[in-house]
């Protein structure tokens, strides 16, 4: 969440309504604001926040499609809260640590969710890893 | 094409409110659906309850839902008590899901090869009854409320006590909603 800080780049701010159209926001209160989205100023915002780390060469995040709108209205949605309580911290070594809300009666759903999110962050992990490497030994 | 963001919530109660309960507030969605389209139906369509109603907020009846420049949730659409009653649905076991899931393809490539798009009624109907009798878990307030055993089917006898109330007509409304509120996670959810 602390990668799309909302108030770093100034879209909570007093006039941050133009600044939150640019990005494409998805949060409530901007009507439509796909009217004047701009898609580059997502790539943008990644630089800005970090993200795309093509000048440092450390890492290179997941593509995000810019027509889904800023991440930072995903992290914040409803749905990605609500999970976030059943997500299991890595420990050193890799290990998943055991969270007392996941248990044999756990909702099919979440676990599916839990499935799905662990896969994909190993994999964003793989590809960081290789990455490192790659630019290592280059 | 854009995902839209989900604002429901992962595991709020499924709650279920037939489409011809009088606890809707027609008046307010119709007015509304007005302004979203060219007839009333277009407008319906686009309007958030019935996207609500369709699924795709998981039933979650808190959930935030667009309309226009604000945000809704279905619940600020109900006026007093449900009069069929309040369904409350529970995801159907995965097994079930997927077997379900095999009859609905079928059916959908039965009518498909047939060339003529409608569904098989009476294969939709035990279809329906199936999702119902495994996707609901409790049926609050109304003529005929009933509880499942835990872990158990409703019994065929609490569904037919509702055929006077609704006909099958319920039945395959409220047992589809069921067989939707289980299904796998969407692209929407996965952000993909």
């Amino acid at each position: 969440m602390a990668y799309f800080d909302c108030e770093l780049t100034g879209c909570l701010l007093e006039g941050g309504h133009r600044l939150r159209t640019r990005m494409g926001c998805r949060l409530p209160g901007l009507g439509h604001p796909r009217a004047r989205f701009e898609p580059h100023a997502h790539g943008d915002l990644h630089a800005s926040q970090g993200l795309t780390i093509i000048k440092n060469g450390v890492i290179k995040a997941a593509p995000e499609d810019p027509e889904d709108g800023c991440p930072g209205s995903w992290v914040r949605s409803r749905f990605a809260k609500s999970f976030a309580r059943y997500q299991r911290a890595r420990a050193e070594g890799g290990m998943r640590v055991q969270n007392p809300l996941i248990t044999p009666d756990t909702d099919d759903l979440i676990l599916e969710a839990l499935r799905y999110f662990e896969r994909e962050h190993e994999g964003g992990e793989g590809r960081y890893r290789q990455q490192r490497s790659e630019q290592s030994s280059g | 094409m854009a995902l839209k963001r989900p604002t429901h919530s992962i595991d709020a109660e499924m709650v279920y409110i037939s489409r011809k309960d009088k606890a809707w507030n027609s008046d307010r969605i119709e007015a509304e659906a007005a302004e979203l389209g060219n007839t009333l139906e277009a407008g319906l369509k686009a309007h958030p309850v019935w996207h609500w109603l369709d699924g795709e907020y998981r039933f979650d009846i808190s959930a935030e839902m667009p309309l226009g420049d604000s945000t809704v949730a279905a619940e600020e659409y109900l006026e007093g008590e449900p009069s069929i009653g309040l369904f409350i649905f529970r995801r159907i076991p995965i097994k079930e899901r997927g077997r379900l899931q095999a009859r609905w393809d079928r059916m959908i490539r039965r009518a498909n090869e047939s060339g003529d798009t409608q569904i098989d009624e009476v294969e939709f109907f035990s279809f329906c009854y199936d999702a119902f009798r495994l996707g609901v878990a409790k049926l609050e307030g109304g003529p005929a409320p009933f509880e499942a055993p835990p872990g158990r089917a409703v019994p065929d006898s609490k569904i037919d006590a509702l055929e006077p109330h609704g006909g099958e007509s319920l039945i395959k409304e409220v047992g589809y909603a069921a067989f939707v509120a289980s299904k796998k996670l969407t692209e929407s959810e996965k952000k993909r």
